[in-house]
């Protein structure tokens, strides 16, 4: 009521206009101003292909997010691959985990391997889970993969980057090809940035999540470190709709670029060793866990390629996506199809 | 008087220096640190070391970076 007498004064004041009108045409200015902010900005190519506008669902067959990144049609499995993860542990009695030979070893004083495992268990499971859950539909990118588990973080989820690092070279002596670090923190870190580098000459790709605290459309977030390091693949979130995450920072800079690649990571369920086994999240983690499983997958169908070869077949083969490269990086990363 | 304030560091060993990680460690260690962990294959030294002495750290040569220590979380 305060605002409309305080416009209708605006109206009269501004020499008698139309007050319907008046309210029309500031109800339009904002709705262009709103779509302007939280989409094209800054504005995209004019050459940008703009994909159809449909949203993914979990069906009979696997979760929406295996469904838009084309695992479920893919040939690989991961089979052979070795992979890791630095999380705060993995739930080994899990239904879908109890018959899976993995490798675990704790970094963390004091916490022997078979502790915490909340997050883990989730990130571990969207990336390398079963081909045939338990109970569900398939949630899994890579079902196939040999697992190594490095418990860098402790049960509440915390850790040093000491542990983290020694963990990260756990992987890397171990021969992992692919290396999921669904962890990080706001401050640059050049131990992080040379050791990835090391990594990638050693043949292990390091893959990160961008970070979630973005809060589109009034705040665009910062992109947290490892992801933000050039010589870790940063990973931004879609929602089922393939548009970027509402909590999916932004890359400060175009070149070079923090965010690489875009995945589902909305709204997924996976393994937890919280009651009913299975749970649907939303995260940065869980969009850089589809793209570590699915970096398993291209390892497979290329067994002699190198880190640097495996980054590019993910990069090249990503599908263009309507949101800025600063959100999105190079687009939706896919599973190979042959 | 008051002990020195000891912080908790990542130190990055230089290209030049990876294979020489262990004697570059003994150097830190008479530089001031306590060592805690050598990490021969990524070429990283976790330790602790004192304010006053982190200036003749960073001074050893192939040492590429001394950063403190931080927390990381599940993202």
């Amino acid at each position: 009521l305060c605002l409309d007498s305080a416009l209708r004064a605006k109206a009269t004041a501004a020499g008698g206009l139309d007050l319907s009108a008046y309210l029309r045409g500031y109800r339009d200015g904002v709705n262009g101003l709103l779509a302007a902010v939280s989409k094209a900005d800054p504005p995209a190519p004019s050459a940008r292909r703009v994909p159809e506008v449909t949203q993914h669902l979990d069906d009979a067959l696997g979760t929406w997010g295996l469904h838009a990144t084309g695992v479920l049609q893919s040939p690989y499995t991961g089979a052979g691959v070795r992979v890791a993860a630095l999380v705060d542990g993995l739930d080994m009695t899990h239904p879908d985990w109890v018959r899976r030979a993995v490798t675990v070893k704790s970094f963390v004083p004091g916490e022997p391997p078979h502790i915490g495992g909340i997050s883990g268990t989730h990130y571990l499971g969207t990336a390398f889970g079963a081909m045939a859950p338990a109970s569900g539909p398939r949630y899994a990118c890579a079902p196939g993969a040999s697992v190594f588990v490095a418990k860098v973080l402790d049960q509440s989820g915390v850790g040093t980057a000491a542990c983290v690092l020694a963990g990260l070279q756990w992987a890397m002596q171990n021969g992992c090809r692919v290396i999921l670090a669904p962890l990080g923190q706001d401050q640059r870190f050049d131990a992080f940035e040379i050791l990835a580098g090391r990594a990638l000459l050693s043949n292990c790709l390091v893959i990160a999540g961008s970070g979630n605290n973005a809060r589109r459309p009034t705040d665009w977030g910062s992109v947290a470190y490892p992801a933000a390091c050039r010589s870790v693949l940063g990973v931004a979130s879609l929602d089922s709709s393939l548009n970027v995450a509402s909590f999916s920072p932004r890359s400060s800079l175009p070149q070079p670029p923090e965010i690489d690649l875009a995945a589902p990571g909305m709204q997924l369920r996976s393994s937890t060793p919280l009651a009913g086994h299975y749970v649907a999240w939303s995260g940065s983690s869980t969009a850089a866990a589809y793209v570590a499983g699915i970096a398993a997958l291209w390892a497979e169908a290329n067994p002699q390629a190198n880190a640097r070869q495996l980054w590019d077949a993910l990069t090249s083969h990503a599908r263009q996506l309507l949101d800025s490269p600063l959100d999105v990086g190079v687009g939706l990363v896919q599973a190979p199809s042959t | 008087m008051a002990e020195p304030t000891q912080g908790r560091v990542i130190i990055t060993v230089d290209d030049e220096h990876l294979g020489q990680i262990d004697k570059l460690a003994s150097e830190l260690r008479s530089a001031g640190v306590t060592v805690t962990n050598v990490m021969n294959t990524v070429g990283i030294i976790s330790g602790e070391v004192s304010e006053e002495a982190l200036e003749a750290v960073r001074a050893v040569s192939g040492v590429k970076a001394v950063e403190p220590e931080r927390q990381m979380r599940a993202l």
